[in-house]
């Protein structure tokens, strides 16, 4: 697997679902509140962006060159993708000390949130044993999501894909549970965690439960559509090369 | 007016989807864009005659898709049929083919003033064999594409992030835009003696744009173009053959193809595909080995016979054109008197819809799917057909649904349609 985009997608959407974990979950809420540092992943050939807890809240954007708490280098997108899976630490350039607190052993916020996550992400319980279901669901619709900005934008196959996306904006939703919307603008694609106001074309799931199913791959969409628990509608074109993108995301997430 | 449910349309698409990928794969299906939303369509026939088709749940429908345009003379036509059937009786998939088909050959090639055919079974067969025969007669690789083709799903007319397609599958590949001859020279000059052809439609009827005819002299340059570079001048006619002129539509637009690819109006729904040709690509194409289990099957040959002829004896294109052209104008009416931007474009035998008040086509979907789901059976962002048995009756009661189907939309739409 391309590792390039393996970390692109490992920080916008596997750490990047934190932003909606810690919305959706008032446990991860409890943790997050008690947080207000902002952390710079510096990968060479790779991301540049900012892990922001502020206010309760949790952001995953883009370096804007803001000022840092924390300041990790990885050397390298493998490195990076190592740094993920829990086989590596990465070297902070800037606030040694605030690292080892902030995430530096398993009882740290940033482990214990991650961990949690991942978990009811993988397996739909919490590591203690708890049913998430839906909330693992909707977690994997936003990182899929996110995803496809990524794979969109650096996979070698998805790029040609993405860079075929009519300019506009696709809503992405799970009906009355979750909203996301794919931006593409001067060329570019992103992602943002929120119902788009201007959609050019929609792709809506009707339940959390399709929703979980497409995603894990347990019914086929096709079914789906002919049963009108999928709806494709508006700019197809969009949608068509939106799939194309979608079709490449689960090797980059399992 | 009352509006159609599907029952058992979607316990046939639940029993399909076991068993059939996707239920219903390819582009009759509901995941290509033509069905949207999917619930306002009906997914299986039960039966078909003349224009009009019933669906599993007996819903009748004023179908302006034919097949997606093998039917040119209409559903179950009885000459064709007959035709058929006669030579049914006699053999049909035999060791050795049917006389038959000498006698089609000798027919098509007279009708389209070519001077060999080869018969398969789909378009993209002879799309396919038309490149093979460009690229070994002329020893060169590259393609000339025009940008919103469609010349079947084999994977050299893929882009490389097609499912099941790989990027060397397209790396001899050229796009340029369809009308643009500044394109062509530009490209032409860009692979001076790589260029083994230049395939196109004989106009721009793509999906999700308005569909383009070609420009005055445009055919005529790209032939001279052509003739000069040595490059292959192949026409795709599957979906326009027979329904512009009987002869085929490089004729139409004065000029003539090196090779000329017909399917779908062939042989009313008999499953016959031909590439047609100038004399000295003959032997190229007879030296390609290329073939079929049953392409030629003789059941087909007969209907195609009979097809052309009854084509040829009432003037169909110019029917076609005529009754075509009273739907459209009838849809250019009722949108203006319901302050509607529908935009009518391409040749009237194969009009293309598209409502132009959104960005998103959202309004234009959702017309289609109030008259689908009154019994005119259009779809989303598809050219159209007609066919020989279209009455004009037929046309009235199709353009009072569509009127009315409008209507609903734009009450549904106050924010646009205030």
């Amino acid at each position: 697997m391309p590792v390039k985009t393996k970390a692109f997608v490992n920080f916008y959407a596997a750490i990047g679902a934190l932003e909606k974990f810690v919305e959706l979950d008032s446990q991860a809420q409890a943790i997050a509140s008690r947080q207000n540092i902002t952390v710079r992943f510096n990968v060479k050939d790779g991301p540049d962006g900012l892990l922001i807890f502020s206010d309760g809240k949790v952001a995953v954007i883009p370096n804007d060159k803001r000022k840092t708490d924390i300041h990790l280098y990885i050397a390298s997108p493998s490195q990076f993708n190592d740094v993920v899976d829990g086989k590596a630490m990465p070297l902070p350039i800037k606030g040694l000390g605030k690292t080892l607190k902030f995430m530096g052993n398993p009882s740290s916020p940033f482990s214990v949130l991650t961990n949690e996550m991942g978990a009811i992400m993988r397996t739909g319980k919490r590591l203690d044993g708890t049913e998430e279901t839906e909330l693992s669901t909707i977690l994997a619709f936003y990182a899929m999501c996110a995803a496809l900005g990524q794979v969109g934008t650096y996979d070698e196959i998805g790029k040609i894909a993405g860079a075929r996306i009519p300019e506009g904006e696709v809503s992405l939703e799970i009906t009355d549970k979750a909203y996301a919307t794919l931006i593409k603008k001067d060329g570019k694609l992103s992602v943002v965690f929120k119902k788009s106001e201007n959609p050019r074309a929609f792709m809506i799931f009707s339940t959390v439960e399709v929703a979980g199913d497409l995603i894990n791959g347990r019914i086929d969409a096709m079914t789906c559509l002919s049963k009108g628990e999928l709806l494709m509608k508006g700019y197809i074109p969009m949608l068509d090369n939106l799939n194309k993108v979608l079709n490449i995301v689960p090797k980059y997430l399992s | 007016m009352k509006t159609y449910s599907y029952t058992k349309n979607r316990e046939l698409m639940a029993r399909a989807g076991k068993f059939i990928p996707n239920g219903v794969y390819g582009h009759l299906g509901p995941a290509e864009g033509c069905m949207i939303p999917p619930s306002a369509f009906p997914f299986f026939a039960e039966r078909a005659e003349g224009s009009l088709i019933w669906d599993a749940d007996g819903n009748r429908f004023i179908d302006y898709m034919c097949g997606y345009g093998p039917n040119v003379l209409g559903y179950c036509d009885p000459d064709v049929d007959a035709a058929a059937e006669a030579q049914m009786k006699k053999g049909n998939c035999v060791s050795i083919p049917g006389s038959i088909m000498v006698e089609f050959a000798e027919l098509l090639t007279h009708t389209v003033k070519k001077d060999w055919a080869f018969f398969a079974k789909n378009g993209g067969d002879v799309t396919t064999l038309s490149i093979m025969a460009s690229r070994y007669y002329t020893g060169k690789k590259k393609i000339i594409f025009t940008n919103g083709y469609y010349h079947g799903v084999a994977p050299w007319t893929q882009k490389p992030d097609s499912p099941g397609t790989i990027p060397e599958d397209c790396q001899n590949s050229i796009y340029i835009d369809f009308n643009d001859i500044g394109q062509l020279k530009q490209a032409i000059e860009e692979h001076k003696g790589e260029i083994a052809c230049f395939i196109s439609t004989p106009y721009m009827h793509g999906n999700f744009l308005d569909n383009v005819l070609p420009a005055e002299g445009y055919w005529q340059e790209v032939r001279r173009l052509c003739t000069e570079n040595g490059i292959i001048l192949i026409i795709d006619d599957i979906r326009a053959g027979f329904r512009l002129n009987i002869a085929g539509s490089d004729i139409h637009y004065g000029i003539e193809a090196d090779l000329i690819c017909f399917c779908k109006a062939l042989a009313n729904g008999y499953n016959v595909s031909a590439l047609c040709g100038k004399e000295f690509l003959k032997s190229a194409v007879g030296g390609i080995m290329y073939t079929g289990s049953y392409w030629m099957s003789a059941v087909p040959f007969a209907a195609g016979i009979a097809n052309i002829n009854k084509l040829i004896a009432n003037d169909a294109c110019a029917y076609f054109h005529k009754i075509a052209t009273r739907l459209t104008d009838g849809f250019a009416k009722i949108a203006k008197e319901r302050g509607v931007n529908l935009t009518i474009s391409g040749e009237p035998a194969l009009f293309y819809l598209m409502i132009k008040d959104d960005k998103s086509l959202l309004l234009h979907q959702e017309w289609i799917a109030e008259c689908v789901k009154r019994g005119v059976f259009l779809t989303n962002h598809h050219n159209h057909f007609v066919n020989l048995s279209l009455t004009p009756e037929l046309v009235d009661q199709t353009l009072e649904i569509c009127d009315e189907a409008m209507g609903v939309m734009v009450k549904n739409n106050p924010q646009v349609y205030r």
